[in-house]
């Protein structure tokens, strides 16, 4: 019984909700910011093509090459003349006897160690080096040299990390930090300037900065938005260029506003409260 | 029973055809524009939520294999592109009241003191506003996007009775808050009728 009258009590509030998940007709400035978003969406796979061929030609590149090594590493070795490690260098080989020298002198190198000058007392006598022959030297395999710092590679997508930042400035601003929002905001217009986020943020900072009192930063925000053409946040971008001309007390800029506002947004909700700034009402 | 038309068209529009894309945009606009307002209201972000519905939708119409109409598909995914930027704004704002969310933002009513002077229909979203998210995400999934109650629990990722609780609670809620407004609403009216008729 009791279940039964709440439901008729209820009756019209869940026709109104009911209401809202109806399609309503799509207005030309909806479609311009769809077509928006297509253009963005269009430009980003664009950009994903080309990164995935320029990823697969990496892989391709890297893969002909072990092939390649692998395919001809051994003649390759055999022509260089490395053999398990050691570089036989027979054709500078020549035996201590015909360099009469011996092997000391081979290990030496070049310098031959001097006489002491003061066990003959005689002048020190420069014996010119013999000519040596080149050393055998073992080449051990090289060491894998210490790879040079490299930066991370693990760099995030412009998408991801527009999407972070703008979750980011989001978070503060419903936290109500709104100086660490702003600033948040203006890095994700600085660090990506023509991304879909970057759009939608150029109003939120417009919001945040009038909500802040700075409204010269809202009104160059919002102008900023509307420079870039049909947005999404079109609407809410001109009633937020109203309200910075109202605060910053730009009457007659305010009005001419609110007129063009009304002409092009007729049906706005912020139609009425845009009349009542310019009534004094 | 498949969606012949409505696959080609996506494969169409997926291919870059111009037209395709036209045809698309005028048929997914009205599904993204009436779940993105009916969870997130008629702020900023619901205007966020269709784009990032439609930038979801040219992504994903490749997979689109018309079991159901595009309408409804675009509706799918829109409402779960809607509810997770949802999700993270209330994790983001977790510790606020929920109907402080918002406040001091530019056209949010509730900062604005709008006043409730026109019909139910007109002011339903402001009460919406009003509740919890997680009453206003149960009671819009079910009421105005026609979810059933386990399949609003499998979108939740909560129990179905979690669901049936929330629609109840939500419905409380709203009739609570209205009745309390007309209250309000009603008694000046009531002594200014007292006045004229003395």
């Amino acid at each position: 019984m009791v279940a039964a009258d709440d439901d008729r009590e209820d009756a019209p509030i869940l026709a109104a909700i009911a209401d809202l998940g109806r399609d309503g007709p799509v207005r030309t400035d909806d479609l311009a910011r769809a077509r928006v978003t297509l253009g963005e969406f269009r430009r980003r796979r664009r950009k994903v093509a080309m990164m995935r061929s320029a990823a697969f030609g990496g892989v391709a590149l890297a893969a002909a090459l072990v092939l390649a090594l692998v395919r001809f590493g051994p003649e390759l070795r055999a022509q260089i003349g490395v053999d398990d490690g050691v570089l036989s260098q027979s054709e500078h080989a020549t035996t201590p006897d015909e360099q009469g020298g011996d092997a000391v002198d081979r290990v030496s190198a070049t310098v031959r160690p001097r006489e002491p000058a003061s066990t003959t007392g005689e002048a020190p006598t420069v014996v010119p080096p013999p000519i040596e022959p080149a050393p055998e030297i073992a080449i051990v395999p090289d060491a894998p040299e210490p790879a040079p710092a490299r930066k991370a590679t693990t760099k995030p997508t412009v998408q991801s990390s527009a999407s972070e930042m703008l979750a980011k400035a989001r978070a503060l601003t419903h936290a109500k930090k709104l100086g660490p929002a702003a600033a948040a905001y203006e890095a994700l217009l600085a660090a990506h300037p023509t991304s879909a986020e970057a759009r939608a943020a150029t109003v939120s900072l417009g919001r945040v900065e009038l909500t802040r009192g700075r409204a010269k930063h809202a009104l160059r925000a919002f102008d900023r938005y509307l420079q870039g053409g049909a947005g999404t946040l079109a609407e809410e971008a001109h009633w937020g260029r109203i309200q910075a001309l109202h605060a910053l007390g730009r009457k007659s800029e305010r009005d001419q506003a609110t007129t063009a506002f009304a002409s092009k947004f007729p049906g706005s909700m912020y139609l009425p409260k845009a009349k009542a700034l310019a009534t004094g009402k | 029973m498949t969606h012949a038309r409505d696959v080609d068209l996506a494969r169409r529009a997926a291919k870059g055809d111009a037209a395709a894309e036209g045809e698309l945009l005028r048929r997914v606009l009205p599904p993204l524009h009436a779940v993105a307002r009916a969870i997130l209201g008629a702020t900023a972000d619901a205007d966020d939520g269709v784009q990032l519905g439609l930038m979801r939708v040219l992504d994903k119409l490749g997979s689109y294999r018309g079991e159901a109409s595009l309408e409804r598909w675009c509706r799918t995914v829109a409402v779960r592109v809607c509810l997770r930027l949802s999700a993270q704004n209330r994790r983001h704002a977790h510790g606020i009241d929920p109907e402080d969310e918002g406040v001091g933002l530019v056209g949010d009513a509730s900062a604005e003191g709008g006043a409730i002077d026109e019909g139910l229909a007109a002011d339903i979203e402001q009460y919406l506003a009003r509740i919890s998210a997680a009453q206003r995400e149960a009671l819009v999934l079910h009421h105005a996007l026609d979810y059933s109650v386990p399949e609003i629990a499998e979108l939740l990722g909560v129990p179905v009775d979690t669901v049936k609780s929330r629609l109840a609670f939500g419905r409380r809620a709203l009739r609570r808050l209205i009745q309390r407004d007309l209250t309000v609403a009603e008694s000046p009216r009531a002594k200014r009728g007292a006045h004229g008729g003395g």
